[in-house]
């Protein structure tokens, strides 16, 4: 097996772009392309906290379940991708939480998380586990 | 620093690279529903609109089975929930992905937005 050691990969042709092989060796894709661009792991209950997180310069409490991350470097343009899942603390065959990507205008700067609660009807709640991702095109 | 200038990167079998412990989404999506357009997207071909609420993702490059990974979410603008229902079997294949979006209640729904991300092996 061979391996480079190397810090940067950058594109020969266009910085921003390198593809690469797909496991059955015939289809190809652009590696930036398939690299989440912003992920982050929190506790969504009392003072929300990032546990884990990549490109996540600051969270906010915005409200009960209506939390909002800033990204450190900014995306391209509002068409990425945002999905995501919460969870409770404990376990319950009753109740489930969801969670659903807010703000009804998509901004290049930061990403919105609402969390629901069902149990029979859907309202807001805050959860100890909330995580979620983007896809797209860093600025 | 070091910097590799490359653009194509290959194993040497002329295979997938490996990113060491890290693995890259094959396919997302952001998607709408109510206009059947995707507003942007990485390995998809086309939507298929099987009705009110339900959609087929057709993948440009298939993937090597059905057993891979794939999240969504899904929202529809002035509502307060909903949930997306994808169905295994014969509507998770190697090409494609059909989803179902519901509201609170069940009921069907061509959402405003719809984000997916497939990870696994690509055939």
């Amino acid at each position: 097996m061979s391996e480079i050691l190397v810090d940067n990969l950058t594109g020969k042709t266009s910085a921003g772009d390198i593809t690469v092989y797909g496991e059955g060796g015939t289809a190809t894709q652009s590696l930036q392309q398939g690299l989440a661009k912003v992920w982050v792991n929190y506790n969504g209950t009392g003072t929300i906290a990032v546990r884990d997180s990549l490109n996540v310069t600051s969270l906010n409490d915005t409200g009960t379940g209506r939390h909002e991350y800033s990204f450190t470097n900014n995306m391209n343009n509002t068409d990425y991708t945002h999905i995501g899942g919460a969870g409770f603390g404990s376990y319950s065959t009753t109740t489930f939480s969801g969670l659903r990507p807010y703000g009804i205008s998509p901004s290049t700067s930061q990403a919105g998380n609402n969390i629901l609660f069902a149990s029979g009807s859907f309202s807001t709640v805050d959860t100890e586990y909330v995580a979620s991702s983007n896809h797209g095109d860093l600025a | 620093m070091s910097t590799l200038k490359a653009d194509t990167i290959q194993n040497t079998s002329g295979g997938a690279v490996t990113l060491t412990k890290q693995h890259a989404a094959k396919a997302w999506t952001n998607l709408n529903m109510s206009s059947g357009t995707y507003r942007d997207s990485l390995n998809i071909a086309s939507a298929t609109d099987n009705g009110t609420g339900d959609f087929t993702n057709n993948y440009t490059s298939a993937m090597a089975n059905a057993n891979y990974n794939h999240e969504y979410t899904h929202f529809e603008n002035g509502r307060t929930g909903g949930y997306l229902l994808s169905n295994y079997g014969t509507y998770v294949t190697a090409s494609l992905m059909r989803g179902r979006a519901r509201t609170s209640d069940g009921s069907l729904i061509d959402s405003d937005y719809v984000g997916l991300t497939v990870h696994g092996d690509l055939a």
